[in-house]
């Protein structure tokens, strides 16, 4: 064998199999590259060879022993050169660096005398096992991502084993921190009911990864998993762009969703800032005409949907000559009042400012706005409820690095300042009628009734006593199909009674320091702080003069601090120790008891939690490196959401505006976790890994759970619950084809599903665990990825498949079990499948830019048309309500004289007999129809099939 | 490369296709029957009386009883487009639902608009003189044993839009009258005229008011006469020449006034008691005057000239003053002034209560409807030469 060979061989096989020195997984952007030099033709290592990175600053030097460590290298892409006087340079591409990770690389150097061809490695990007991380995650590559068939990172967030519907290992919607480029962010006041608030376009990232197991101590403010984004940053060496369009407004109506999306990156050099000056820049607009499509569309009850005696109902409304008309009036493949927009922009420059000193600013910038259908408002053409989330963050980070000869230092301190605002309420009808639109997308914001005023000074809205303006009470009977006979059921006349808005704003200042050796060692630490200004509105039934709004500002501070260190043991064992230090004070005084109004007030406490963590991997002996073990087991906390320490009325799903009590004492939320997983490479392009884990979760938050002493439906920290489960995820990589297959299969139980939760009170000293709304048992991905879209250049195609298989949730949990205690398999969700296909062929230049490339995008979402179902009624557990339901809501209103054609309450629509008045015969039959059309299940199904075409160009 | 462009084409065109999202429901709660005629404008079961044109908004005013979502009064005002449509009710500030339940009757829009008259009626009468008593009496006249029901009308003025700025003129309408008692019995006297027959069994608007072009003076009945009020002031004044005279109806150009005159036959005199189980608890002493007919009269509102136009009632005028449109055997007629040129319009049978449109092209009437005894809204055209 050739020296050439073998290094290539070499470095292939390192790539495969040992290029990742030990590691936990960290929360800087940027990583290492550690090895060993020797010569070629001794073996002998090699000192005082220089290790260089080509384009960004960075070199160091082998030690005595051959050993370097390169530290504070950007993510991505990059060429090391590799010289030593007396000896051929080499030159390695491709070399690909991932964030928080040390890449190793063990070149052999070649006397000069010999005649040694340039290098290329050929490592995968993503290894097929790692034995050295004792975390369990899921890594997308930027080019990955930008393949996928996803409209946003959510999407491709999902494809991670134990991740469905937001739920991060059976846990709580909200139970997950979002770091972004090493900031820790999370939307602390309300991720359990809002999500995250903050968007990154999907173009815009390097890498994503998820973790769901093994977090480290780094990372705080997270029960069950993390999610971490690392951004891209400008070429250093030339621009590049790309931008791609599309739409499905070219389709037939019954594929039209009124879907469009416009991309736009660019990113390159700013040489006038000097050689490592760089800007990216990314855009992403996404026109919703149907912000929410369904597999059904606008629908209605069908026979079949329920038990007999509705279809009995439906057929005396359908097949009656007379009312066949009011059967399902409306219906559409696309939802109607469900416009939305969303525009993310996102914008990163780095500089270099001296030796080893790094200067990072960005800036993201979101708005989602959109209508949100409700079925009682969908006859009302003038007035729809709404929501538009905005948000803003910068960050300015400053990056030190310091070489030393087998070690190195990395430190980063950031700056940040977040908002994000929320505002829900009655849409301005100027918001459609009056706004201009291209595409579906308006550059001005919605508007809101009353805007003005639910943000004006909370003293001055007292002092008015006045109604928001704009709200009218909800109502009106003119303008449905069933006229008079709606009343009650639709509102075609007035607003939705809902006015809230909220506000978070922080300013964040964090430091993370870490010293790496050249023999895998790492020790870190850290600490951040977040002063908080946080301003929670809500306001119900906001048409009626007097109702009170829900206030409070408030300024909570969160500070921590951690420290972790890995060792790197015999036989490519590691050892992974952390402890984190959180606290929180939510910054509001209070009452404890609210009906002495003597008894004095009191301000909140600091709530401190210390979390030790601890982690082994390594090699199991005897199998040749082919199968590694890890275990870790850490104890998690995260505050409560500060929604919770805020009295509220609505947020309830079914709003039935329980009025729950705020509790401001309230303290962490905690959780012990443990994991042990077996990692086994079958052949060079196939691995498999099964991870066993358990997670103990204590101190959860519930609004309904009961205690001595307690205030009815005050929240408090009495609830907790336990996920244990499985998880196996395989991998193949070939040439021009890579897959993952995940599967989770798993049980969440507790008490309660979430602290708004509609379950019934129950007595807090009977507390049993359920399995929880969310406990969905198994759940199984592939995504498939061939040709161009695997990394091949070779083929014009390309094409990306993913697959979802799922059980479905439970729908009820059994009144027996809450009085019994004894415990039975509940009921159900069906079980839900659902393909996504995207295609492209690249087609060269593009006619007229001879710089440009070009290439067509087809993209099939739910390739199969499955009309899956995501909810059931809880009473008949199928999408349809009991036929008595139906008829005590038709029964709930009659006429008892007839209704003649000059009231204001006639409509022709249900004079049957068009005689000029509506007797209460035909009222009744009317009424009948508006039930069931009240009853309509369209959003109890999944995606519709979904067909877009478009267009990238890129140079 | 001819591939490459024509794939180029066709990504293009279909990404600068642009749909719209789904559209609102569109219900149609009215059908548009402005065009047609005859029409049906009003289909209640409550008795819809009294229509009248109002030249400023093309809407007809007429009177009925109160249904939901309106107050649930006896009598109350409300006004439908012409062209069909919801009513509204007229003076909000005297007739929103949960205010007081007046029966209001007869709206009459002033010519130039600005002003409404109508008649409040005002202590209307059980048709049982004395309630919850079974009446025997000495014949078997139509209105055996009923009360006068009219008491006293009175007659109001205010802004049309509101309601406000009332003006009133109580007017009396005779027929009863306390007798002292005898034998422990409670007596009346009763003097049934033919206006109070006329009241009790037709439900007729005998006092109906009509305005001069002026706008500022009033034509009504009393029951036994006409009479005009200057509305700004001063007391009514009889109109000589018609006695018996109702239905008052102002002629577009001022120079007359058609009116009904009931014929009052013979008077007859009886008796009737009034009774429950332990015997008799008032009785009355009644005079009935039949009415024997009912003949369209055009007198100058001075009293002169009275001529007869001929058999009928419920006079109006067309714009052009010279022709009437009345009631005369159960359908509607149009003739000249003087009687002449008499025409029956067709479609109108059952219809009462005529007002012709400002055009003079259509007449608004009230038209039986069999199956509830009570009147409905109908719009016809007027044939030429009626116009």
């Amino acid at each position: 064998m050739t020296a050439p060979t073998r290094l290539r061989v070499t470095l292939l096989r390192l790539g495969i199999w040992s290029c990742l020195a030990p590691s936990s997984v960290l929360a800087q952007e940027a990583g290492s590259i550690l090895g060993r030099v020797v010569g070629s033709e001794t073996g002998e290592p090699l000192a005082n060879v220089r290790i260089e990175l080509v384009g960004p600053p960075g070199a160091t030097l082998s030690g005595e022993d051959g050993r370097f460590i390169l530290v504070g290298v950007p993510a991505g892409d990059r060429t090391v050169r590799i010289s030593l006087i007396g000896y051929r340079s080499l030159t390695v591409d491709g070399v690909f660096v991932r964030a928080g990770r040390s890449v190793r690389l063990d070149p052999e150097l070649a006397p000069e005398a010999l005649e040694l061809p340039g290098v290329t490695a050929e490592v995968d990007r993503i290894r097929l096992i790692e034995p050295e991380i004792s975390a369990t995650h899921e890594v997308v590559l930027g080019r990955e991502l930008r393949e996928l068939p996803a409209d946003n990172v959510a999407e491709v967030v999902e494809l991670a084993p134990g991740v469905s519907d937001g739920h991060f290992r059976g846990g709580r919607v909200g139970q997950e921190v979002y770091v972004i480029d090493g900031l820790e962010f999370k939307n602390q006041l309300e991720a359990s009911s809002s999500g995250s608030g903050l968007e990154l376009p999907p173009t815009s990232l390097q890498e994503l990864e998820v973790l769901t197991g093994g977090i480290g101590a780094q990372y705080g403010n997270a029960l069950s998993g993390v999610v971490r984004y690392v951004t891209r940053r400008g070429d250093a060496e030339r621009w590049m762009a790309a931008g791609s369009f599309r739409t499905d407004h070219w389709a037939p109506d019954d594929l039209y969703r009124g879907f469009s999306s416009l991309s736009v990156t660019a990113g390159g050099p700013l040489s006038f800032l000097g050689p490592s000056s760089t800007l990216f820049a990314d855009l992403l607009v996404q026109g919703l005409q149907d912000a929410d499509p369904r597999a059904r569309g606008l629908t209605c009850l069908r026979q079949g949907d329920g038990d007999a005696a509705l279809d009995g109902l439906i057929r005396d409304v359908a097949e009656d000559a007379t009312t066949a008309r009011l059967y399902c009036p409306y219906q559409d493949p696309s939802f109607p009042h469900q416009q939305g927009e969303k525009i993310l922009g996102f914008l990163r420059w780095d500089q270099a400012i001296g030796p080893g000193l790094g200067l990072t600013a960005s800036l993201l910038a979101n708005r989602f706005q959109r209508q949100l259908y409700t079925s009682e408002l969908k006859y009302n053409a003038e007035n729809q409820l709404g929501q538009r989330t905005k948000a803003l963050l910068a960050m300015l980070a400053l990056d030190w690095t310091k070489q030393a000869v087998g070690s190195g230092v990395h430190v980063t301190a950031r700056l940040s300042a977040t908002r994000l605002d929320r505002h829900l309420g009655a849409l301005d009808p100027w918001t459609f009628d009056g706004r201009g639109r291209i595409g579906g997308v308006g550059l001005s914001d919605f508007r809101f009734l009353g805007e003005d005023f639910v943000r004006s000074p909370i003293e001055e809205q007292l002092l008015s006593g006045s109604p928001v303006p704009g709200y009218r009470d909800p109502g009106g009977s003119t303008g449905s199909p069933y006229g008079p006979a709606g009343e009650g059921i639709f509102f075609t006349e007035g607003t939705t009674d809902l006015a809230n808005w909220s506000r978070s704003e922080f300013l964040a200042a964090d430091v993370v320091g870490e010293v790496l050796s050249a023999a895998g060692h790492r020790l870190r630490g850290g600490a951040s702080a977040k002063w908080w200004r946080v301003e929670s509105y809500e306001r119900v039934l906001s048409h009626l003069a007097g109702s009170s709004p829900n206030y409070t500002r408030f300024f909570p501070t969160t500070l921590n601090g951690f420290a972790e260190v890995t060792l790197a043991a015999a036989d490519e064992l590691n050892v992974y120790l952390g402890a984190r230090v959180e606290a929180f004070q939510s910054g509001l005084s209070f009452r404890p008891d609210r009906h002495d109004f003597l008894s004095p007030v009191v301000d909140t406490e600091w709530k401190t939690a210390i979390l030790p963590r601890i982690g082994v991997t390594g090699p199991i002996p005897g199998t040749e490196g082919r199968t590694a073990f890890r275990f870790n087991y850490g104890v998690v906390s995260q505050p409560p959401d500060f929604q919770f320490f805020l009295d509220t009325s609505i947020g309830d799903s079914l709003r039935t505006d329980i009025r729950r009590q705020g509790n401001p004492n309230l303290t962490f939320e905690r959780g012990t976790a443990f994991e042990v997983a077996v990692s086994h490479l079958f052949t060079d392009a196939v691995a498999a890994t099964l991870v066993g884990f358990r997670k103990e979760l204590t101190n959860l938050v519930s609004g309904n759970l009961g205690f001595p002493g307690v205030a009815p439906n005050q929240f408090t920290t009495g609830d907790f619950g336990t996920v244990r489960g499985v998880e196996l995820s395989v991998r193949g990589g070939w040439r021009r084809v890579r897959a993952r297959l995940g599967y989770a299969l798993q049980k969440a139980t507790g008490v309660v599903s979430s602290a708004l939760s509609d379950e019934p009170e129950v007595d807090g000293e009977v507390r049993e665990e359920f399995p929880l709304s969310f406990d969905r048992r198994h759940s199984g991905n592939l995504a498939l990825f061939l040709g161009r879209a695997a990394g091949d250049p070779d083929p014009p195609w390309s094409v990306t498949t993913v697959a979802t298989l799922e059980s479905g949730y439970p729908i009820v949990r059994g009144e027996e079990e809450v009085t019994s205690g004894v415990t039975s398999e509940p009921t159900h969700l069906p079980w839900t499948f659902q393909v996504d296909v995207r295609g492209g062929w690249q087609f060269g230049r593009l006619p007229g830019c001879d710089a440009c490339g070009w290439r067509v995008l087809a993209e099939v979402k739910n390739l199969f048309g499955q009309e899956n179902v995501v909810a059931l009624r809880k009473d008949t557990r199928t999408v349809a309500p009991p036929a008595e339901t139906v008829e005590a809501l038709a029964r709930d209103l009659a006429i008892p004289e007839p209704i003649p054609r000059e009231s204001p309450r006639y409509s022709a629509q249900i004079d049957l007999d068009g005689d000029g008045r509506i007797t209460p015969a035909e009222f009744e039959k009317a009424r009948l129809a508006a039930a069931l059309d009240r009853f309509d299940p369209s959003l109890f199904y999944d995606d519709p099939v979904q067909v877009r075409l478009g267009i990238e160009v890129f140079f | 490369m001819l591939g490459r462009l024509t794939a180029l084409a066709l990504v293009s065109v279909a990404l600068v296709a642009c749909q719209d999202a789904t559209l609102p429901f569109e219900a149609t709660d009215r059908p548009d029957e402005s065009q047609s005629l005859p029409r049906q404008l009003t289909f209640s079961e409550a008795d819809d009386r009294s229509p009248a044109w109002d030249p400023g908004t093309d809407a007809v005013l007429f009177s009925t009883e109160g249904f939901p979502p309106f107050v649930a009064a006896p009598g109350l005002l409300l006004a439908v487009p012409s062209g069909g449509g919801a009513a509204t009710e007229l003076l909000p500030d005297l007739q929103f639902p949960g205010g007081p339940r007046d029966w209001f009757a007869s709206p009459t829009p002033s010519p130039g608009g600005g002003r409404m008259a109508w008649a409040e009626l005002w202590g209307v009468r059980d048709s049982n003189l004395c309630p919850g008593t079974g009446v025997t009496c000495a014949t078997e006249l139509p209105t055996e044993g009923v009360a006068p029901r009219l008491a006293e009308v009175r007659l109001r003025v205010a802004s049309a839009d509101t309601g406000s700025a009332n003006r009133v003129l109580r007017v009396s309408m005779e027929g009863l009258a306390e007798l002292p008692s005898s034998g422990g019995l409670t007596s009346y006297a009763v003097s049934l005229h033919p206006f109070q027959a006329l009241f009790h069994l037709e439900g007729s608007a005998v006092f109906r008011p009509s305005w001069s072009p002026s706008g500022d003076r009033l034509a009504f009945s009393d029951g036994l006469r006409l009479l005009i009020w200057s509305v700004d002031g001063g007391d009514p004044a009889p109109i000589p020449s018609t006695e018996d005279g109702v239905h008052a109806a102002w002629s577009p150009d001022g120079e007359w006034i058609a009116f009904t005159r009931l014929v009052r036959g013979e008077p007859v005199a009886f008796e009737c008691l009034h009774s429950v189980l332990l015997g008799p608890v008032c009785r009355q002493e009644r005079v009935e005057y039949p009415i024997q007919g009912r003949v369209v009269t055009v007198v100058r509102p001075d009293g002169s000239d009275a001529t007869e136009v001929g058999p009928g009632d419920d006079p109006a005028w067309l714009p052009d003053s010279q022709t009437l449109v009345f009631r005369r055997q159960g359908t509607l007629w149009t003739a000249k002034r003087d009687g002449s040129s008499s025409a029956q319009v067709t479609g109108t049978e059952g219809g009462r209560e005529p007002a012709p449109s400002p055009d003079g092209t259509a007449v608004v009437f009230a038209r039986i409807d069999p199956r509830f005894m009570t009147h409905d809204l109908w719009v016809v055209a007027l044939g030429g030469d009626a116009r």
